[in-house]
């Protein structure tokens, strides 16, 4: 029943955005063929968790009603371009969006986190503050912040990052989950190891879990399920896009949808991050494609490293901690099961050997009868930094492009050096979280 | 004489949501003929239910939780059953901000605090609605933020607000591994405060329950109600009225009698499905109580020098209560076992070590139902391995942060691993 407001910053965010809308209609039973979605009635009492409702559910059957009811999206759109945003003005959902939400402005940020997070920053938070406050106004159980944004760019990276304080600020007992996405291989900027290191600084800081996302790992998954060519050339994006809702749906799932062992926004910061800072989840879920799936091979899919929205193998490193979310008819049985078997196949850290947290939620997502998400914290995701810091290290050297971001007003030389420290600084506390401590336990006598 | 009963969180309610229906199938409310308009029907009515205007009967319960979901469900439930209901104005979330976040501090210090004024109101005026209160059952789990910290911090409260009444929680513990990774810490948290202010503690295994679906049952495909169900049998096969009895706490009293013990678990037998009881002989009441005994029996182990005498086979017990339901028939009525031995303290009177009590109309129309309670050293095992994951945690300084951003330190916490350390070394020296 919890409410959950939806930030998406840059034309990756909103990219992803405009897939994740039409698809958490559709899984409240609000489909595109305007026809009541089975099941409709539990599915649908929760649609208020996404979008602001003036009266009664049970009022509304068709996406039509919705418009016609003025029900709006939490959701806060921002681009400092008008493209993306403005494909929302012209959608077929565009009433459910708020247009005091909508913020987009001139120019870009030339992907120059420098640009996003201090030229921005400085003009717009302001605004930006203003219309998340007219959000979280309009609702009564406000649990998290869901971010979206790419990590290689300027707007989402730079803009993004410097959202996050804000709200740090403003709704400190409110959880601010980021999903960012990695380009991966596919740097297609070259400034990008800068803004990813400068955002992933802010993010260790300031975020209460992130869920980084990799392009490549989302191209492989894709090319795997589409044997044919033509249809992932087509619309690559959004086929990668609509993984990452499906991600971001399972997981708000356990507070959005009533179950046998809940699972709110908030248990999950608390539960999967041990220290401070460590909070990056590698994900996956299964099924990816094939709808059918027996229980027994959801826990074989969700643990082969091809089916992780990251590129890296989070069970070959020491896992710190672990979430299995259960959705749709799975029982008490089946996800004790698949904790055991996931024990046997992890290596877990030895001060947390049991450290599983499980969650069932009865209603299963809109294209599978029950689906299985494995969130890890583990050290494999440091793999993330070290590169990072290789690829930083590279342009760093040399200075290049350096002067880009020092003209910017507010961006100092030091910060440079102060986002490559908090790299080495997470690698180190993944390197630490793994040391033995041995101290016998109190003996009384 | 009436109990209210408080539930807190998913689990709590949950549990008593099955309780209470467990009470109402017993009574065989919502047959055509009540046959059993007895003295114990009105007895075991008074106990649980008032009635209310409308004449449905509404439970002496109380759900609290910080989220809205569960209880939203239980009461939709409630409201379709036409036998019996909880009271919408007895249904307490938190109206601001929801969710205890698996941290026992955040559900202590926050999300208790915020609550605890109404619930009091609700408590109150509950408790007026009875002519007499024989105890208050808290009903929580261990492991997540607001059974093990709201009800803490509810429980502490009412110790204060009713000093004269008795308080018992249940607590269930989680699953060893896979339920909530914080839940070692909460579990001791919860302990710990609950050691100071209730009266006693039933610890209840969700292991243990598993284990009796599994393996005694036979159930191959469970969920969390049918744990539940478990769990409410036993419990209601306790607190159920006996014939000619003042006050059913005072049978349990005895349990609780020392403050450096207030552990009791729960046990019961037989635990058969319904296709299998027409065809097997129901089995004799000696049986049964072997049956139960064998729980308190120390697993044999090879390398131990094992003494001959009884007194080394079975865990120390500081008391321990047999509830017999079932008519005897022909079956001799003799002393069990649990009796004779010689596993209790000096310090506790012979007269009330073992107590069996019996009540010959049928419970929940199962020919034989037996439970034991027992306050004894079996906790130790899962108190140690408690104490013990949460040992490595404490010294590798992991989740600590979470809980000091409530106001808990490291200093506070350990503390309470002291304290519980001090639980087990009683029951250990028992």
């Amino acid at each position: 029943m919890s409410e959950i407001i939806t930030i998406q910053v840059g034309q990756c965010g909103n990219q992803i955005g405009s897939v994740f809308w039409p698809l958490a209609l559709k899984e409240h039973g609000f489909g595109n063929e305007n026809k009541i979605h089975q099941k409709k009635s539990i599915a649908s009492n929760s649609l208020h968790s996404f979008f602001y409702c003036p009266s009664k559910i049970s009022e509304y059957s068709t996406i039509n009603d919705l418009k016609r009811g003025n029900v709006k999206a939490r959701c806060i759109l921002i681009d400092m371009e008008e493209n993306v945003v403005d494909r929302y003005k012209r959608s077929a959902l565009r009433d459910l969006f708020d247009s005091k939400c909508l913020l987009t402005n001139h120019p870009g940020s030339g992907n120059n986190w420098a640009v996003g997070h201090y030229e921005h920053g400085r003009d717009q938070l302001k605004t930006i503050l203003e219309m998340i406050r007219r959000s979280a106004e309009s609702s009564d159980f406000l649990h998290g912040f869901k971010l979206l944004f790419s990590l290689g760019g300027g707007t989402g990276s730079g803009l993004g990052s410097a959202i996050l304080p804000l709200l740090e600020d403003n709704f400190p007992n409110v959880d601010r989950l980021v999903t960012c996405i990695h380009p991966g291989v596919y740097n297609d900027v070259i400034t990008s190891p800068y803004n990813i290191a400068l955002s992933l600084r802010q993010l260790t800081e300031h975020a209460s879990c992130v869920f980084p996302v990799d392009n490549k790992a989302l191209i492989d998954i894709c090319n795997k399920f589409n044997k044919t060519k033509e249809r992932i050339t087509a619309h690559p994006y959004r086929d990668m896009n609509s993984l990452i809702v499906k991600m971001l749906l399972h997981l708000t799932s356990g507070s959005r949808f009533p179950g046998p062992l809940n699972v709110d926004l908030n248990e999950l910061a608390m539960n999967m991050t041990p220290f401070p800072g460590l909070h990056y989840l590698t994900s996956s879920f299964s099924p990816l494609d094939t709808p059918i799936l027996k229980h027994s091979e959801l826990l074989t899919s969700v643990c082969s490293r091809s089916s992780q929205l990251l590129r890296v193998d989070p069970l070959s490193g020491t896992v710190l901690a672990a979430t299995l979310l259960c959705r749709g008819d799975i029982s008490l049985s089946s996800s004790r099961d698949f904790v055991d078997r996931f024990l046997k196949k992890s290596k877990l850290v030895p001060w947390n050997k049991n450290g599983v947290k499980t969650g069932l939620c009865s209603v299963p997502p809109a294209d599978a009868p029950r689906s299985l998400l494995c969130l890890t914290n583990s050290t494999s995701v440091s793999t993330l930094f070290s590169e990072t810091v290789e690829h930083f290290d590279k342009l760093y050297k040399r200075k290049a492009h350096t002067h880009h971001y020092l003209k910017i007003d507010g961006f100092e030389a030091q910060d440079f050096d102060l986002a490559r420290n908090s790299l080495m600084e997470t690698l180190d506390k993944y390197v630490f979280a793994c040391k033995k401590v041995e101290i016998p336990r109190i003996k009384l006598v | 004489m009436s109990y209210v009963s408080l539930q807190f969180g998913q689990c709590g309610n949950q549990l008593g949501h099955e309780l209470y229906s467990t009470i109402s199938e017993d009574l065989g409310l919502g047959l055509n003929k009540q046959p059993f308009n007895d003295a114990y029907f009105q007895t075991s009515r008074d106990y649980w239910f008032r009635e209310s205007t409308q004449g449905k009967l509404t439970a002496r319960a109380i759900m609290v939780d910080t989220e809205k979901k569960v209880i939203d469900g239980i009461l939709s439930k409630s409201r379709r059953n036409s036998l019996w209901k909880y009271s919408d104005q007895n249904a307490i979330t938190n109206r601001i901000s929801g969710g205890s976040g698996n941290n026992w501090a955040l559900g202590y210090s926050v999300r208790g605090a915020e609550i605890s004024e109404v619930v009091l109101n609700c408590v109150r005026k509950e408790l007026e609605t009875c002519d007499r209160v024989d105890s208050i059952l808290c009903l929580s789990s261990a492991a997540g933020g607001t059974g093990s910290g709201v009800g803490c911090f509810i429980t502490t409260q009412l110790a204060d607000e009713f000093p004269g009444t008795f308080i018992v929680n249940t607590l269930v513990l989680p699953f060893e591994s896979g339920e909530v990774i914080t839940q070692n810490y909460n579990t001791l948290l919860a302990l710990a405060k609950l050691y100071d202010t209730s009266h006693g503690i039933y610890l209840i295994e969700n292991d243990e329950l598993h284990r009796v679906l599994t393996s005694e049952l036979k159930i191959s495909n469970t969920d969390y109600n049918a744990l539940n169900k478990v769990l409410a049998e036993q419990l209601g096969c306790i607190y159920q009225p006996m014939q000619n009895e003042e006050s059913p706490t005072q049978r349990i009293l005895d349990l609780f009698s020392h403050p450096s013990y207030k552990l009791a678990s729960i046990w019961s037998s037989p635990h058969v499905s319904k296709p299998v009881t027409a065809f097997e002989p129901v089995p004799k009441w000696e049986a049964l109580e072997r049956s139960i005994e064998k729980n308190l029996k120390i697993p044999f182990d090879f390398n131990a020098n094992n003494a001959k005498d009884y007194s080394s086979q079975y865990y120390r017990s500081v008391a321990n209560l047999i509830v017999c339901r079932g008519p005897l028939h022909d079956d001799k009525v003799r002393d069990s076992f649990l009796k004779s031995r010689d596993i209790y303290p000096k310090w506790m009177v012979p007269a009330r070590q073992c107590q069996t009590v019996r009540n010959e109309r049928t419970f929940l129309r199962k020919d034989k139902f037996i439970t034991l309670v027992s306050n004894s050293s079996r906790v130790k095992s899962v108190l140690d391995r408690v104490l013990d994951q949460s040992w490595q945690m404490f010294v590798h300084k992991a989740y600590l942060h979470q809980y000091s951003k409530y106001g808990l330190n490291n200093e506070e916490m350990l503390q309470t691993i002291l304290k519980c350390e001090t639980i087990l070394k009683d029951y250990k020296c028992l």
